[in-house]
């Protein structure tokens, strides 16, 4: 009987032990919050009366500001401090927060869910996604605030940056900047054109390139010269693509289904070709990271959107260098405006003083080079009056105390200096990019997902099961693509596309 | 009269097996508090999955409490997939084969071990069966990429070559897939469950066996009469824990152990891994809440009836 009850006692310390470890794996979707929020919410005065116009002092108001990056740098409090100094006159202590990219997504879904004192967020169409917190109610409507409360940003985005980030008929999200075209293209391997003697000037579009590839692989057969990532394959670039499924065509009215297009369906069969002759990689599908190839020199062509300067930032990154060969004209897409904003949750207590914080991101040079490069003598030194150096022992700002590397996060880039490495007309050529840029079609229409959400998980399911595959070339297109054609309706991606049109005439119409 | 002083014996002898069970409910208590913490708090969170979660409110709990109802749109979800029935019939698939094939294993091994005659040989065995437990599975999943990868993988390279074998494309053959995927569990759970019988059978008096050796039973007879009915109470709580899991599946296995690849999704798309794909983009924490609850129901439902089963059969073994 004792050893009964020893038996038993012992299984059920052990079971105990495998339901709390179980009970504590699927913990994912209890959100680890509720630590500081409250403490300030209930902080009382608001100050609701406060305006900017109004000479009178300003109460202390502190911001909680939110980006990531790959973790927080080491000088994060002396740029804290260095900035409130900066905004005394608005009496603003800043509270710089760098969240790492990997959990930034999270951390910020957790935040926002749980109402901790966030001012100011970064959020995007790729990370952080705007969309969806703008459908949850999370981020405020600024559209009235911001003409009063923050004159210089409503000027500089005057045109497509304000124009084509409206989303549910109000400004939720204010976006940075930057450069608005886009293009798309390639980066060539320029050893690689050298040594074989490829003639890339006259690549005009994916078929160019064959004879180019078959002439490198018969140099050198261990080469799969092409890299292909799933989101950057050339069919997948081709065309803007709405919620991933719906593609408004040059001539057509109405949004099709992307894989209809005959266009896209030939690229598919280039790909197969490639794919066939060993320019791509039989293991395309798993593999996700080229970037060991890259710098071994092995890749001969990259496909991705280009911009002026791109191919000299990524010879920079990489250590091989690239030319950029564009195959686009030069194009202003919804998506592109959604790239890098920054928004104000609804929750904020005092949205006029965060909205005065921001005008001096797009107006205060020396407010923006602070928070981008750091401070002048301990991070950087110039060079000239618009260019500067990484400070000496900063091994080119690899062991920098502040380099967060968010150039690209924070108010207007036009204001940022110029890194020594970097082309001294930089801007100019941006802002040229910018004027030749013609806005698409379906320009300023972003679609909302909530009516079709049932059906969107289903369609994500399908193309997790084949785009990639297709779109790479490993599997044959003449059998697959009718397959992910029937499953993508089986799962109701006609429904998807109904509802695209519906919202796109209605968008129009609104117009 | 006599009940009264019946009950204040009672009382008595209730506080004094309390008193002496005060060590071993002490030692119980930060499991306690850690199960109130993590598994009871946050069930008032299921009110979740029948709302539509919007925020922008002065207070979370506003937020919480002020979302609208839906009713059981976020169940909707899952059911109205064409994938539906496949995503279930895998997680379901899956989870019995691990359970028959993960408990014959342990129990294997734990006899085997402990019939060892050395010590330290049965000690290192243990460790190097229990070793895998502790890897992650995007560990295991680049293991495995090792040995499977189509240019660079050990079999491809140097095993199949051996048989004359034309190398495989093994991420895209869904064919060997459940076979891989079961593999792979048993790896890596079979010495940490192996650990639990192990425990058990130590517990077992000798003297049981010495009398048995002396009635002329060889060792087979031995395992058969003495130590399998003695481990059966061990295995049917272990098998009812398993159970009340079973809608729900290792999300490492079936998503990183495939490298995602698409050509595979047919074998390794269980209920976690179609909600995540289906919610990567959003985030929607109603229709994984309502996930969540509809895998714990389930599996509630599954273990009362299992355990009612056992009753039947023989009530001293049932867990409750």
């Amino acid at each position: 009987m004792k050893k009964r009850s020893i038996l038993r006692f012992i299984g059920l310390c052990m079971a105990g032990v495998m339901a709390l470890v179980s009970l504590n794996g699927c913990g994912g979707t209890v959100s680890q919050s509720g630590e500081t929020g409250s403490g300030m919410a209930s902080s009382e005065g608001m100050g609701n009366k406060t305006d900017s116009s109004g000479g009178g002092t300003l109460e202390p108001y502190t911001i909680n500001w939110y980006m990531p990056s790959s973790g927080e740098p080491a000088d994060i409090d002396k740029i804290n401090a260095k900035a409130t100094e900066m905004l005394k006159d608005l009496n603003i202590t800043l509270n710089l927060n760098f969240i790492d990219w990997g959990s930034y997504e999270q951390k910020m879904q957790n935040s926002i869910a749980s109402n901790e004192k966030v001012d100011l967020m970064w959020t995007s169409s790729w990370l952080a996604n705007v969309y969806d917190y703008t459908r949850q109610g999370a981020f405020l409507d600024i559209s009235d605030l911001a003409p009063k409360y923050a004159p210089d940003m409503a000027a500089t985005l005057k045109g497509e940056f304000w124009d084509g980030t409206v989303l549910n008929g109000g400004h939720y999200a204010v976006p940075v900047n930057k450069e608005k075209s886009a293009q798309k293209g390639w980066l060539f391997n320029k050893k690689m054109i050298d040594e074989y003697g490829l003639d890339v000037s006259k690549v005009k579009s994916a078929e160019d390139i064959t004879p180019l590839l078959e002439k490198i692989k018969a140099a050198d057969p261990t080469l799969t010269p092409v890299e292909m990532t799933s989101g950057n394959s050339i069919p997948a670039q081709q065309w803007p693509i709405v919620n991933n499924y719906c593609v408004l065509l040059p001539n057509d009215d109405a949004y099709t289904l992307y894989i209809d297009n005959p266009e896209w369906q030939s690229l598919v069969k280039l790909m197969r070709q490639w794919y066939q002759a060993g320019y791509i990689k039989q293991d395309a599908v798993t593999n996700t990271d080229y970037t060991a190839e890259e710098k071994a020199g092995r890749i001969f062509m990259v496909e991705t959107t280009l911009k002026p300067g791109k191919a000299e930032e990524y010879s920079g990154s990489i250590g091989v260098d690239f030319v950029q060969v564009p195959y686009t004209p030069t194009y202003i897409s919804t998506a592109d405006m959604f790239g890098s904003m920054n928004a104000i949750p609804a929750s904020c207590e005092n949205p006029e003083r965060v909205l005065m914080f921001m005008n001096r991101l797009y107006s205060d040079k020396a407010l923006v080079n602070l928070l981008v490069y750091g401070i002048e003598g301990t991070h950087y030194t110039k060079v000239s009056d618009n260019i500067i150096d990484f400070a000496a022992g900063t091994d080119d700002g690899a062991k920098s105390g502040y380099n967060p590397g968010d150039n690209w996060m924070v108010g207007d880039q036009f204001l940022d200096y110029l890194l020594k490495s970097e082309d001294p007309e930089k801007w100019d050529k941006f802002k040229a990019f910018n004027d030749e840029g013609v806005a698409v079609r379906d320009f300023g229409f972003v679609f909302d997902a909530s009516a079709v959400k049932n059906e969107l998980a289903a369609c994500e399911n399908v193309r997790a099961a084949y785009e990639n595959a297709i779109q790479f070339g490993a599997v044959d297109p003449d059998t697959a693509i009718p397959e992910y054609r029937n499953k993508l309706m089986e799962a109701g991606v006609q429904k998807v596309i109904d509802e695209t049109n519906r919202q796109y005439a209605e968008f129009k119409s609104s117009k | 009269m006599d009940s009264k002083s019946d009950k204040r014996i009672r009382t008595r002898r209730k506080v004094r097996d309390f008193k002496k069970n005060l060590p071993l409910l002490g030692m119980a208590l930060p499991g306690m508090v850690f199960l109130f913490l993590f598994s009871y708090l946050p069930m008032g969170g299921i009110v979740l999955a029948f709302k539509n979660l919007t925020f922008g409110r002065k207070t979370f709990f506003e937020n919480f409490m002020k979302s609208d109802w839906v009713g059981l749109k976020n169940f909707q979800y899952l059911f109205s997939s064409p994938d539906c029935l496949l995503i279930i019939r895998n997680t379901l698939l899956y989870n019995l084969a691990f359970i028959i094939l993960g408990t014959c294993l342990s129990i294997f091994i734990a006899i085997a071990l402990n019939e060892l005659l050395s010590k330290r040989l049965s000690k290192f065995y243990q460790n190097v069966i229990l070793l895998p437990y502790f890897l992650s599975w995007v560990v295991f999943s680049y293991l495995f990429y090792a040995f499977l990868s189509i240019d660079h993988g050990i079999l491809n390279r140097s095993i199949l070559p051996l048989f004359g074998t034309q190398p495989i494309a093994w991420y895209s053959e869904p064919k060997y897939w459940p076979g891989f995927i079961v593999f792979a569990n048993l790896l890596k759970y079979t010495g940490y469950n192996s650990v639990v019988y192990l425990a058990a059978l130590t517990g077992i008096d000798q003297e049981l066996y010495e009398v048995a050796a002396l009635d002329g039973a060889g060792k087979w007879d031995q395992i058969r009469h003495i130590t399998i009915p003695l481990l059966m109470n061990v295995v049917i709580i272990m098998t009812i824990f398993s159970i009340g899991r079973i809608f729900s599946s290792d999300f490492g296995l079936f998503y990183q152990l495939p490298m995602q690849s698409g050509q595979l999704i047919g074998v390794t798309n269980t209920i976690d891994t179609y909600v995540y794909r289906g919610l990567i983009n959003n985030g929607d924490f109603a229709i994984s809440t309502a996930t969540g609850m509809m895998q714990s129901v389930v599996g509630f439902g599954l273990v009362l009836i299992t355990n009612a089963v056992v009753r039947k059969i023989d009530k001293e073994k049932a867990m409750f």
